[in-house]
């Protein structure tokens, strides 16, 4: 596993639970705004964190039928993961100006 | 509108078809090993493994492989999906395990069965024997769909050489079981208090227990 699948496995859910905050969204798209924003993770990667929150009761998904064209299943927030998420950026914002501050210069 | 999980998988059936080969063997690789998990939601399970296939569709648009949206490694995957797949209720677990048996059951009682009927032959049955031989059955009908669900995990993911091996194996194993479970009848002295039944019980009982299971799939395929 590459360094940086190493790192960003512990923000994952939250990476996740912000874009969904953000807009619904199903499986596909979400791959996708995960690489716009530069985050290349296996795609199949984010099943089975789906999977925990919604388990979790973070999200809920709904699989929504149309007429023509695929099914969707569509993920939105729930209070209990907006909750969670603002408790996330808290300890974000915390460990990331901790981190930077070790990490962030190439100064010796 | 909420779709049915008959539905989720006629869905599945129906678009798998328009995976490229290479494509569609990796994905039913997957979808063989996720599903050969009974204890998990059946609903939860196949809507994920159809996400999984839309999205497949979708990446396989833009000239991907299974394997470059997936990962190489399919396995690990797959079991990570399955651990965070929620626990199929007790009840249900239940409801399934009496569909399967019945199922079984009821093909065994109708070949038990179909002589005595057409001859017009009452049959005398020995409630020792009787023990015996329903323990025996039970016991090599839960074996034997342990067998297939682990084989089918097993398999999964291995070449197509090996699989058909395994197959040919498990085919044995099978036929060995169910002529034990047949030569049982005539190994045994019949003991315990006897009863009569009319010829047309054993085939009648066979029919009932099949519709009872063709009901509990009903039931479960209607579950939305």
């Amino acid at each position: 596993m590459s360094i940086r699948s190493q790192l960003l496995k512990g923000v994952l859910d939250g990476c996740i639970l912000a874009i969904i905050e953000k807009d619904e969204v199903y499986g596909y798209e979400l791959s996708k705004k995960l690489e716009q924003v530069g985050l290349d993770i296996s795609e199949g990667t984010i099943y089975p964190v789906l999977l925990r929150l919604q388990k979790n009761g973070y999200i809920v998904g709904e699989m929504r039928a149309s007429v023509s064209g695929p099914n969707r299943k569509y993920y939105s927030i729930t209070v209990k993961g907006k909750e969670v998420l603002d408790n996330i950026r808290d300890e974000w914002r915390i460990l990331s100006s901790s981190i930077e501050e070790l990490l962030g210069s190439d100064n010796k | 509108m909420k779709v049915s999980v008959k539905e989720l998988i006629r869905q599945n059936n129906e678009k798998r078809k328009q995976l490229t080969p290479e494509n569609q063997q990796y994905y039913e690789n997957l979808l063989v090993y996720i599903r050969a998990n009974l204890s998990r939601n059946e609903r939860a399970t196949e809507e994920v493994l159809l996400e999984m296939l839309e999205h497949l569709l979708e990446a396989q648009k833009e000239g991907k492989t299974a394997s470059e949206v997936f990962g190489k490694n399919p396995k690990d995957l797959a079991d990570e999906i399955i651990a965070s797949l929620p626990k199929e209720s007790w009840k249900r677990q239940l409801e399934f395990a009496f569909e399967i048996l019945f199922t079984l059951f009821g093909w065994y009682l109708i070949v038990r069965g179909i002589f005595p009927l057409l001859n017009k032959e009452n049959q005398i049955i020995y409630s020792g024997n009787l023990v015996i031989s329903t323990l025996l059955l039970v016991g090599s009908l839960l074996m034997l769909i342990y067998l297939i669900v682990n084989l089918l995990k097993k398999e999964a993911f291995q070449e197509p050489k090996t699989k058909q091996k395994m197959t040919i194996l498990f085919g044995f194993i099978t036929i060995v079981l169910f002529a034990m479970s047949f030569y049982v009848r005539f190994a045994i002295q019949p003991f315990g208090p006897s009863f009569e039944v009319s010829y047309y019980t054993i085939f009648g009982l066979g029919c009932f227990m099949l519709l009872a299971s063709y009901l509990f799939k009903k039931m479960r395929e209607q579950k939305v």
